[in-house]
C-alpha cells in the first residue's frame, strides 16, 4: 500500500498538466510529485519574475517603471507562451521539467521566442499559400476571413509582448477546429486545416458546389452567403450519401429518387450496421476522388468520426433529408424577396447610436432607428450597442411589420428553425433562455403577441427566402 | 498566486530596503532643510504601495519615487513642516497621471511636467497641480489621440 503511495506521489499525473500554461502547471505538478524542491521553484519563479521586469522595461522603452496591470499580465502571459512554447517541444513531462530545473530561464525564453518567431514566417507562407488558391464560393465568412481578418491578424502579431494573443476575427468555422491552443500556433494550426479542406473543395466544379450551397440554403431557410457554414462539411456530406446512393463521389447533387434508393439502403439496418455502411462509403470516396495526400486522408477519416453521430442521429430520427441536401430544380422560387440594405459607415453609425443615447424618450428613440437604419446588420448592432433599456426593445419591435419580426426571428431561433423545419413554433422558442438582452427582449415581445399576429409571423418563417431586390429591411 | 503580487513589495526585508533607499536621499535633500524620518519614509512607501494599487499599475522598483524627491526637493515652494505630506500626495498623483495619460508619457518626461506646474502656474499648490494643471493637461491629450 505504502508503496503505490509512494509511487503515485513520484510520477506526473499528465492530466494535471494545462498545455496552454504548461510551465505553471508542470512546475506545481512537479512540486506535488516531488520532483522538484521547493527552492528550485522558488529560484526560477524568480528568475521568470525578473525576466518578466526586463521585458516590461523593453516594453516602456526604459521610460517607465510601472504599467497598467492588464499589460503586465499580458506581457506575462507572452513570456510564458514562448518559455511553453520551447519546454513543450520535449516528449514527456519529465524532461520538460528537468529543463526547467538546469537551464536558465532567460535561454528558455529567447529559444522559444525563436520557435514563435519561426511559426509566424511558416504561417505566413501559409497564408499566401491559401490566398492563391482560394475557393470560388460566395460565402461571405469565408472571403473576409481569408482577405480580411487573417491579413490583419499576421501584420499586427507580436511575438515578444502578445504571443499569445489570438484576437483575429477568423468567422469561417473549420469542422475540425481546435480552440484551445492560443496565439500563432492557434493560427497555424487553422490554417493547415483550412488548407486540407480547401484541397478536398476543390476537387468538385464550382457549379456543382454553388448549386449545393444554394439548395442548402433553402433547407436550412437561410442566406447561405451571409451564414457561417462549413463547406466542406456540407460537400463532404453529399459526397458521402451520393456514393451510398449508387452515384459518384464527385457528384454533388441528390436526386428525390436517389433519396428514396438512400433510405432502401438502410432499412432494417441497426445502428451499427449504418456506421459500417458509412464507414466503407468514406472510404469508397477517398478511392473515387483519387485522395492520395496523407494528411487529406486522416482529416477525412477525422471527419467521419465527428460527422458519423449526426448521420446516425438524423436516421434515427427519420430526417436525414435535413442532412444530405436535396437536388431542388422545381422548387427555385422564393416567396420572400428581401434586400438586407446597405451598412452605414463607421462614423454616421457612431453618430446615430450616440443620438440614440441621448434621446431618453422611447417613441423618439424607435423614430430615429427607424428613420436613420436601413440594413439589417445595422439594426442587430443598434440592438446590442447598449442604447436601448427595457420598454424601448418593446417600443421599437412595435413599430416593426410582421415580415420584419419573421426576419429577426430568423436569426434569434436559427438553431430551433433548423431543427424543427416545418413544425417551428414562435412560443416554444420563445420561451428558451436568450444569450442576448435585446434577444430576451425580442422573445418577451413575441409572447405579448396575438395569437393571429404570432401565425402571420410564423407563415413568413416558413416562407422561402431570398436576400435581394426589395423591400429594404426597415423600409416602410 | 498572481505572480504579479511580487511587484507589490509586501516583503518585509525588500520593505526596509526601500526604506534605507528612501532615506538616502535625505543626503541631497538636507541641503535644502528637508529631511524624511524613518517613519515618513515607511509611510511613503506605503503610499507608493496604495497609489500602484489603486491606479491598477504594477511597479517594478521605487525608483519613480526617488525621482520625484530629487526633483521636488530643490523647488523653493516645499517646506519643511510639510515635506512628507507633500510627498505622499506628489506619488499619488505620480500614478494617478500615468493612468490618466495611458501611459504615453514617460516617468522623466511627467516628473519634469509636475515640477514645472508646481513652481509656475500651480504656485506650490497641489490642489492646483492636480485638479486644474494637470487635468486640463490630460484632457488635451486624449482628446488630441482620438
Amino acid at each position: 500500500m505504502k508503496y503505490t503511495e509512494i509511487e503515485i506521489k513520484t510520477i506526473l499525473n499528465k492530466e494535471r498538466l494545462d498545455p496552454n500554461q504548461y510551465t505553471l502547471s508542470l512546475l506545481k505538478e512537479g512540486r506535488r510529485a516531488g520532483l522538484i524542491d521547493r527552492r528550485t521553484v522558488d529560484n526560477i519563479q524568480s528568475q521568470i519574475m525578473s525576466l518578466l521586469a526586463s521585458l516590461i522595461i523593453r516594453h516602456t522603452k526604459g521610460e517607465s517603471t510601472s504599467i497598467k496591470v492588464e499589460t503586465a499580465q499580458s506581457i506575462f502571459m507572452s513570456m510564458l507562451y514562448s518559455i511553453d512554447a520551447w519546454i513543450s517541444k520535449f516528449n514527456d513531462p519529465e524532461a520538460a521539467l528537468a529543463c526547467l530545473r538546469t537551464h536558465d530561464i532567460e535561454d528558455t525564453h529567447k529559444k522559444g521566442l525563436a520557435l514563435v518567431a519561426a511559426c509566424l514566417a511558416e504561417t505566413k507562407a501559409l497564408y499566401r499559400e491559401i490566398k492563391d488558391k482560394k475557393l470560388n464560393v460566395s460565402v461571405k465568412a469565408y472571403h473576409s476571413t481569408i482577405d480580411e481578418a487573417l491579413p490583419e491578424f499576421l501584420i499586427s502579431y507580436d511575438e515578444v509582448f502578445k504571443a499569445h494573443d489570438t484576437m483575429a476575427s477568423v468567422d469561417y468555422p473549420l469542422l475540425l477546429d481546435d480552440m484551445r491552443v492560443k496565439g500563432i500556433f492557434y493560427i497555424k494550426q487553422y490554417l493547415e486545416k483550412l488548407k486540407i479542406e480547401n484541397q478536398f473543395c476543390s476537387l468538385f466544379a464550382d457549379k456543382d458546389v454553388g448549386k449545393l450551397l444554394v439548395n442548402y440554403g433553402k433547407v436550412y431557410r437561410i442566406d447561405y452567403r451571409e451564414a457561417l457554414i462549413n463547406v466542406f462539411e456540407i460537400l463532404i456530406t453529399n459526397s458521402i450519401f451520393s456514393v451510398l446512393s449508387e452515384s459518384e463521389a464527385k457528384k454533388l447533387s441528390i436526386s428525390k429518387y436517389q433519396y428514396a434508393l438512400l433510405l432502401d439502403q438502410f432499412k432494417g439496418l441497426d445502428r451499427s450496421q449504418c456506421s459500417s455502411l458509412i464507414k466503407k462509403a468514406f472510404e469508397v470516396l477517398i478511392g473515387e476522388l483519387h485522395i492520395e495526400q496523407p494528411q487529406l486522408k486522416d482529416y477525412i477519416r477525422n471527419a467521419a468520426s465527428v460527422l458519423m453521430p449526426r448521420y446516425l442521429s438524423a436516421l434515427d430520427h427519420d430526417c436525414l433529408d435535413n442532412v444530405v441536401i436535396l437536388d431542388d430544380e422545381e422548387n427555385r422560387w422564393f416567396d420572400i424577396i428581401f434586400d438586407e440594405g446597405k451598412s452605414m459607415d463607421d462614423h454616421s453609425f457612431r453618430m446615430v447610436v450616440e443620438q440614440i443615447i441621448e434621446c431618453v424618450d422611447s417613441a423618439e428613440k424607435t423614430a430615429i432607428i427607424t428613420s436613420s437604419i436601413h440594413s439589417l446588420g445595422d439594426f442587430i448592432d443598434v440592438l446590442e450597442a447598449n442604447c436601448l433599456f427595457e420598454d424601448e426593445f418593446s417600443a421599437l419591435f412595435n413599430a416593426l411589420g410582421d415580415m420584419e419580426l419573421s426576419i429577426l426571428a430568423r436569426i434569434v431561433f436559427i438553431e430551433e428553425i433548423r431543427n424543427e423545419p416545418t413544425g417551428f413554433s414562435v412560443r416554444n422558442a420563445a420561451e428558451k433562455p436568450m444569450e442576448r438582452q435585446w434577444q430576451t427582449e425580442y422573445a418577451r415581445f413575441l409572447l405579448s403577441l396575438s395569437a393571429d399576429r404570432i401565425r402571420s409571423i410564423e407563415q413568413y418563417i416558413n416562407s422561402s427566402l431570398q436576400e435581394t431586390g426589395s423591400p429594404r429591411f426597415l423600409q416602410h | 498566486m498572481n505572480w504579479l503580487d511580487l511587484y507589490h513589495s509586501t516583503g518585509q526585508a525588500l520593505k526596509q530596503l526601500n526604506i534605507n533607499e528612501i532615506l538616502e536621499t535625505n543626503k541631497e535633500s538636507i541641503k535644502y532643510g528637508l529631511i524624511l524620518t524613518a517613519a515618513e519614509a515607511q509611510e511613503l512607501i506605503e503610499a507608493r504601495n496604495r497609489a500602484v494599487r489603486s491606479h491598477g499599475r504594477v511597479e517594478l522598483g521605487i525608483e519613480a519615487v526617488k525621482k520625484i524627491i530629487a526633483t521636488f526637493c530643490t523647488l523653493p515652494y516645499i517646506n519643511t513642516d510639510d515635506y512628507a505630506l507633500t510627498l505622499y500626495e506628489l506619488v499619488e498623483i505620480f500614478y494617478y497621471m500615468k493612468s490618466e495619460t495611458e501611459d504615453r508619457i514617460g516617468d522623466d518626461e511627467l516628473i519634469s511636467l509636475m515640477r514645472d506646474f508646481f513652481n509656475h502656474s500651480s504656485r506650490g499648490s497641489i490642489e492646483l497641480l492636480k485638479n486644474r494643471e494637470l487635468a486640463l493637461f490630460a484632457d488635451n491629450l486624449k482628446r488630441a489621440s482620438r
